[in-house]
């Protein structure tokens, strides 16, 4: 064979010769449509063939009772590993495999108000079957930039020491984080309960992962008295479930909010915990048998909280203005937030709210440590009157806990620093709130006004709790016309704050004592 | 071990002259599927350009103009272009696509030449903002 030159070469007719070649060689009439199951057990489902699956797919698993639905969530050069959605048990090696080429949905819409579903929207509470008139994808892209607005509209939580010092908009990202049985849920039901005692028009979403059947029973029924489930829907994926649906419950309920979000409503949805569903993908993903990384958790678990902390959103006026702002709350091992998973999700949100559980022991519920928790965007969505009032509160806790601990190891104080305490006290007696029973603008406004002007100062802290009750009850008994306008306008008027004043120094004026002369004991009466 | 389209292009090549070229195709269609590329035959058409520019530095130049334009003319176009991207050696075709609105644009190997009135405006457009 003579030697080729490039002379003798021509690329367009060899390339003509190969298109011809490729149009005659037989392909096969359909792509395959039916996949082979190679493996099962511990809810993944690993099968051959199918070699067009996306991730996040559908499939269906044939057995002896009929098809078994499966998520795609593996794909691999020669298999794909599903998690099954259904009986495992009943799947068998060797079991066919059809694509279904859609995506798992969830239904959405006002018929799922006032229900408790499990992760795939199916009912639970055993009420009626739910019928939509729409589905959607439980994965969903976040809003780009052009769709969005800054955090611009108070979203009250009912609660002062949240709306005071760490207060959070309408379409934030604000995490809940602290140690088991501090307060975190609580927090949050009274945040659920503060949106239909005040008519904010927010709609509830509370998430429960990983929880125990009995508690989410507890909270629906706390909701149902408190008249709060009719504006809510509860999306439960307990710890009785297996980890695929605690996995799916979060994206779930967000497509269930966003479907809110988008037709211009506000609402608010509540991830309970993130930390139970960082565990329940890690399982998940060992079963699958992907490399694991830090704590055994996979090298995306980053991204299983960005990608859906991302979709809260305020949206812009041209994108119907609603918003969806998202209270996610991780579980910390004492106290230490700079775990993997904490630290990951502090990192994401715009702001946390920490627990202490120190303070949660001596009395100071809720248990908020003002001084770690923060908010970066709620600021300019603090209500006006709260933001003035409150302007100070963060740096007189500040200085009052320094002077506490300084005041420990010292008997004679001067009376600079004995009214440092003395305010700080009172400023901690008004953040203590009952659960259950969030408070208006108005409500927080006056207490603050109060505590501002030093009236407190004299009460003995024993006795605030009485005193805040008679404050708050008489606002709504006898000044009305302002709590009103405290509550709609946000705003506290030279006459209106003239009246508070007044009423709030009779109602004072019983409980006062002496100033105090002999130091006592910081510890002794903060937390008496 | 599973054939990959690189060495399914080089094997090709070699045989370039020892059997008819339309023979050659075939069984380089037929090796492609028994080794799972099926699906990506236009890849592998590919590949085997580019294999055929490595080894003989011999090129496809694809012109397209917007006017019909005499056929010395796109020889010469063709020629230069294939000399700007080191051919030694270059085949042509040519079509006519009116959106250019005047010039040329012209593809050989991985190379791309833009010369017309409607890629000079989207240049300017980018530029302007």
């Amino acid at each position: 064979m003579a030697k080729l030159t490039s002379a003798d070469i021509n690329v367009t007719d060899i390339k003509e010769a190969l298109l011809a070649a490729a149009q005659g060689v037989a392909k096969p009439a359909h792509p395959q449509s039916e996949g082979v199951v190679v493996r099962v057990g511990d809810g993944i489902v690993t099968y051959q063939g199918l070699p067009n699956q996306m991730m996040g797919e559908v499939v269906e698993v044939a057995t002896e009772s009929g098809p078994v639905p499966a998520l795609v969530l593996n794909l691999m050069e020669d298999e794909i590993g599903a998690v099954v959605l259904g009986d495992d048990q009943a799947i068998v090696a060797g079991a066919k495999v059809a694509a279904t080429g859609k995506l798992l949905s969830v239904p959405v819409g006002k018929e799922l108000l006032g229900r408790v579903v499990d992760g795939l929207g199916r009912p639970i509470d055993g009420g009626e079957a739910i019928t939509t008139t729409a589905r959607l994808p439980i994965e969903q892209p976040a809003p780009d930039v052009m769709a969005r607005r800054s955090v611009y509209q108070p979203l009250a939580t009912g609660l002062l020491a949240v709306d005071a010092v760490t207060p959070i908009g309408r379409g934030q990202r604000q995490l809940i984080i602290g140690d088991r049985g501090t307060g975190k849920t609580a927090l949050t039901v009274d945040t659920i309960i503060n949106q239909t005692k005040q008519k904010s028009g927010v709609i509830s979403i509370y998430v429960a992962i990983g929880q125990k059947t009995a508690k989410v029973a507890r909270l629906v029924e706390r909701l149902r008295q408190a008249g709060a489930l009719k504006n809510s829907i509860i999306v439960a994926a307990t710890a009785a479930d297996a980890a695929a649906l605690q996995y799916l419950a979060p994206y779930a309920a967000c497509s269930i909010a966003e479907e809110i979000r988008d037709r211009g409503g506000d609402a608010l949805i509540i991830y309970d915990d993130l930390t139970k569903h960082a565990q329940a993908y890690r399982q998940l993903s060992l079963l699958l048998r992907r490399p694991p990384g830090r704590e055994a958790f996979p090298g995306d678990v980053f991204y299983l909280h960005s990608r859906l902390l991302e979709r809260s959103a305020k949206l812009s006026d041209a994108k119907g203005g609603g918003s969806l702002t998202a209270l996610p709350i991780i579980e910390t091992q004492a106290g230490d937030i700079s775990a993997y998973i904490p630290t990951n999700v502090i990192s994401i949100t715009d702001g946390q709210v920490f627990l202490d559980t120190d303070l949660f022991y001596q009395g100071t519920r809720p248990a908020i440590n003002v001084g770690t928790s923060v908010s970066r965007v709620g600021g300019a969505a603090q209500v006006k009157v709260i933001r003035k009032l409150a302007g100070s509160l963060r740096i007189s806790l500040a200085q009052y806990r320094e002077v506490a601990a300084f005041g420990q190891f010292s008997t004679d104080l001067d009376a600079d620093t004995r009214q440092r305490l003395t305010r700080g006290e009172r400023l901690t007696a008004i953040l203590k709130q009952p659960q259950y029973a969030p408070l208006s603008v108005a409500s927080q406004a006056y207490l603050l006004l109060v505590a501002g002007e030093g009236l407190f100062d004299e009460v003995p802290v024993a006795e605030m709790p009485h005193v805040i009750e008679l404050l708050t009850g008489s606002l709504a008994d006898h000044h009305a016309a302002i709590a009103e306008r405290l509550n709609t306008a946000g705003e506290l008027k030279d006459d209106d704050r003239a009246a508070l004043l007044k009423a709030a120094t009779t109602i004072t004026e019983a409980y006062r004592t002496a100033p105090d002369t002999k130091q006592q004991h910081p510890a002794e009466v903060t937390h008496g | 071990m599973t054939i990959t389209r690189r060495q399914l292009a080089a094997r090709f090549v070699d045989a370039l002259g020892s059997r008819p070229l339309p023979e050659l195709a075939a069984g380089l269609m037929e090796a492609a599927i028994a080794a799972g590329h099926g699906r990506q035959l236009e890849s592998l058409i590919t590949t085997v350009e580019y294999e055929l520019q490595a080894r003989y530095g011999a090129v496809e130049v694809r012109l397209t103009t917007a006017h019909e334009l005499p056929a010395a003319a796109l020889d010469e176009l063709a020629s230069r272009v294939a000399a700007i991207v080191g051919a030694s050696s270059h085949s042509s075709t040519h079509r006519v696509d009116a959106e250019l609105i005047g010039g040329f644009e012209a593809e050989a190997g991985d190379s791309v030449t833009r010369g017309s009135i409607r890629s000079n405006l989207t240049s300017l457009g980018a530029h302007n903002g």
